[in-house]
């Protein structure tokens, strides 16, 4: 066992920090000089007249785990004065399995920008990105948790409606348009084209678990639909997927870019993201916007498979006359009262919508700090979240944005994000839900550190409260971003209003 | 005299970067003080405990009079000696169930008897390994468990008054450590009691319906030993 706690703690913190991550990145709702910024909110103006994005060179990544943090696998328990796991006692791991909420998820997210460009006419600005989207999600309950590690106690009902599993995969054509009135007033709204992929969804779950010494319920309601562009899914003679069977692509979908085109026109989508920018006094700036409303219909070749049933396990069944073993037909009959069947209907998939609504206050012409709330929308359950946010830039060539923010339990992650303008190249990097708080780990009353040469080593620490990471990162062409410049012409720079943004 | 214009935003730049430098130095105490506590490597808890609880429907039929009496039934029967059917319920836990420590076990019962004649009921715990009873959980501590149906003057038990045996068996932790630990069968064990030879009329209709959950607390205790350099 010797070192087995040096790999258990480093497959904690590796594995903590890799769980992590969320869909849009919060910290750069106020990052005017970065484009892409639009994203969180249509009516932003990005501060340059052109911006062209990289191809393929400006991405997004996140993963969230929300439930657990890697801190909360270990913690000092002063009545026992020991440092306790959750398998220490049964108070412990009770205490870990109440840190669950009802529903929990994982959540694997990622999108790269292939084209994206913008500009400014007059009091307008354009936008135009063509972007590929993956999303990955699995709720589960926490009934569910407490059922596979706690076991099941008479009389009780274990509700695993919240068992659900999403992936989305989707191409997006999106145009932003926002015009400004000065500086006071500006609004922005983005209609996107959506061309699906490739979704798996459950849908419908309705599942409950009654168990006590009498008998054990079992309700099931849940479909399960499977879509992918082009691909032929094979079906048995029941209509229901059969993997077996040899799934092929449409081999004339190549044939002729019309025949692409057709075939992507059935997975189809609309989208629409909103907002709007108001700034009552020169110091002051409140902002809203409506992300993610909209949907892709799913019509090319989609497959559902619908589970339905009761199920009621009295006992095994025993009998004089039956000389079977009691068990043997349990999980039969289980097969039984639960009717499988399948369709090539139609589906819907949706977003989960997001309200991002706040407002920041202007300390200096350099130096801004807001307050966002953040509020997404799933079927079974919403985060909430609240930024605290500040942005530096002091200079034209270099700004730096924080956050501080709730994710998950406790206010303990910080956001980072820098961009830097060398002539008209723009680099940028976003990174957030660092970890800001952590345990540090002792030996013999001394910092514990992991030895990576001799004489030197890493503090071993454990962050605390850490769910998530997101970061986002690009390079983008930008023109015309010395607006003060222009307008040093018409009036003395520091009684300009035009850094706002 | 005029101020120039260009030399106070010079100076407003400097401020702006002393500002800057300051922040990010704050930034920097302040991820350094936000320590939450320290764990002491030689401080943790080397014991493990998992504790599982389960609930649920065991085992349910009918004991038919007429299976008991095999080949030999017929429409009139005399009893003359205790008649006794079992079932073998197989026991196959995992290994790990060697290191639980039952915290309570209960056997929760219904029972309804719809033959003329009384009738004891028993468990027993069955190592096949060693061929050997291991315990035995009786139902009624003493006398008959299930008490002869009413017949009508037909002979034919009267169903309606039949009531049901509604109770549940604390089997203590010895026994029930026995029964997870090294039993591999459990057996149900039904015993016709006659008080004396008697002419008993048979029929189909005539049998025990039993019911029987299992409620349980067991606790899966271990220790880790290891060592951090």
């Amino acid at each position: 066992m010797k070192n087995s706690y040096t790999k258990t703690f480093a497959t904690l913190l590796i594995s903590g920090l890799s769980l992590i991550g969320f869909g849009q990145n919060n910290l750069m709702y106020y990052m005017g000089n970065l484009p892409q910024s639009y994203y969180l909110n249509p009516a932003t103006q990005p501060v340059c007249n052109v911006f062209i994005s990289a191809p393929l060179m400006n991405y997004n990544l996140s993963m969230l785990n929300s439930a657990i943090s890697p801190s909360d696998f270990f913690w000092y328990d002063s009545s026992l004065d020991s440092v306790v796991n959750p398998f220490t006692s049964n108070a412990s791991f009770n205490k870990f399995i109440d840190k669950f909420d009802k529903i929990e998820h994982a959540t694997f997210q990622g999108g790269i920008d292939i084209l994206s460009f913008g500009f400014r006419s007059n009091s307008m600005y354009f936008a135009f990105d063509i972007s590929a989207h993956t999303q990955q999600r699995i709720e589960y309950p926490k009934s569910l948790v407490e059922f596979i590690t706690k076991g099941n106690t008479n009389n009780s009902v274990y509700d695993l409606s919240g068992l659900n599993f999403q992936s989305l995969n989707y191409m997006q054509f999106a145009l932003n348009i926002s015009k400004s009135w000065g500086d006071i007033f500006s609004v922005g709204i983005r209609p996107k084209l959506i061309y699906g992929l490739a979704a798996i969804e459950t849908q419908e779950n309705d599942i409950t678990l009654s168990t006590s010494t009498d008998e054990w319920q079992l309700n099931a309601h849940s479909a399960t639909r499977i879509a992918v562009t082009g691909l032929n899914i094979p079906v048995d003679e029941d209509g229901l997927i059969d993997f077996e069977g040899d799934f092929e692509f449409d081999s004339t979908l190549f044939d002729s870019p019309s025949n692409i085109i057709r075939t992507m026109n059935k997975n189809r989508g609309f989208g629409l993201d909103i907002g709007a920018h108001f700034k009552p006094v020169d110091q002051l700036q409140f902002s809203a916007s409506v992300l993610n409303l909209g949907y892709i219909k799913w019509a090319d070749k989609p497959q559902s498979v619908l589970l339905d049933g009761e199920y009621t396990f009295s006992g095994a069944e025993f009998s004089t006359s039956d000389t079977t073993d009691a068990f043997e037909n349990i999980f039969d009959t289980l097969r039984n009262s639960m009717s499988l069947s399948g369709n090539d209907k139609p589906f819907k998939t949706g977003f989960n919508p997001v309200i991002i609504a706040g407002g920041r206050v202007f300390l200096t012409q350099r130096i801004d700090v807001g307050l966002l709330s953040r509020t997404q929308f799933y079927n079974n359950y919403t985060d909430q979240d609240f930024i605290l946010l500040a942005n530096f830039r002091p200079l034209r060539a270099f700004s730096f944005s924080m956050s501080y923010s709730m994710l998950g339990r406790g206010y303990s992650t910080i956001g980072l994000g820098w961009s830097v303008k060398v002539g008209p190249f723009q680099s940028y990097f976003i990174s957030e839900y660092n970890p800001f708080r952590y345990d540090r780990i002792m030996k013999g009353g001394e910092p514990y550190k992991f030895d990576i040469t001799d004489g030197f080593g890493i503090p071993a620490v454990i962050p605390v409260d850490v769910y998530g990471f997101s970061i986002r990162a690009g390079f983008n062409l930008v023109i015309g971003c010395n607006r003060a410049k222009k307008l040093r012409q018409d009036k003395p720079m520091f009684n300009s209003t035009n850094w706002m943004f | 005299m005029a101020t120039n214009p260009h030399k106070k935003q010079k100076i407003y730049n400097m401020n702006m970067l002393t500002k800057a430098c300051s922040g990010i130095i704050l930034l920097s105490i302040l991820l350094f003080a936000c320590k939450r506590e320290e764990l002491d490597i030689d401080k943790i808890a080397k014991s493990v405990e998992l504790q599982r609880d389960i609930a649920l429907p065991l085992i349910i039929g009918d004991i038919l009079l007429t299976d008991l009496m095999g080949d030999d039934a017929d429409s009139i029967i005399t009893i003359e000696s205790q008649t006794s059917f079992q079932d073998t319920i197989p026991l196959d836990l995992p290994d790990v169930v060697n290191d639980l420590s039952v915290k309570f076990l209960k056997l929760p019962y219904k029972i309804m008897n719809y033959m003329p004649v009384g009738a004891n009921i028993m468990l027993l715990s069955y190592d096949s390994v060693s061929n050997r009873i291991i315990d035995t959980i009786k139902f009624a501590q003493s006398g008959i468990f299930l008490e002869a149906a009413e017949m009508d003057e037909n002979g034919n038990v009267i169903e309606e008054s039949v009531l049901p045996k509604i109770d549940s068996i604390s089997v203590n932790t010895a026994t029930a450590e026995n029964i997870f630990k090294v039993a591999t069968h459990l057996i149900l064990d039904a015993k016709i009691i006659i008080k004396e030879t008697d002419i008993i009329p048979v029929n189909d209709k005539q049998r025990i319906w039993i019911k029987l959950g299992l409620e349980a607390q067991a606790a899966y205790k271990t220790y880790i030993d290891f060592e951090l350099e």
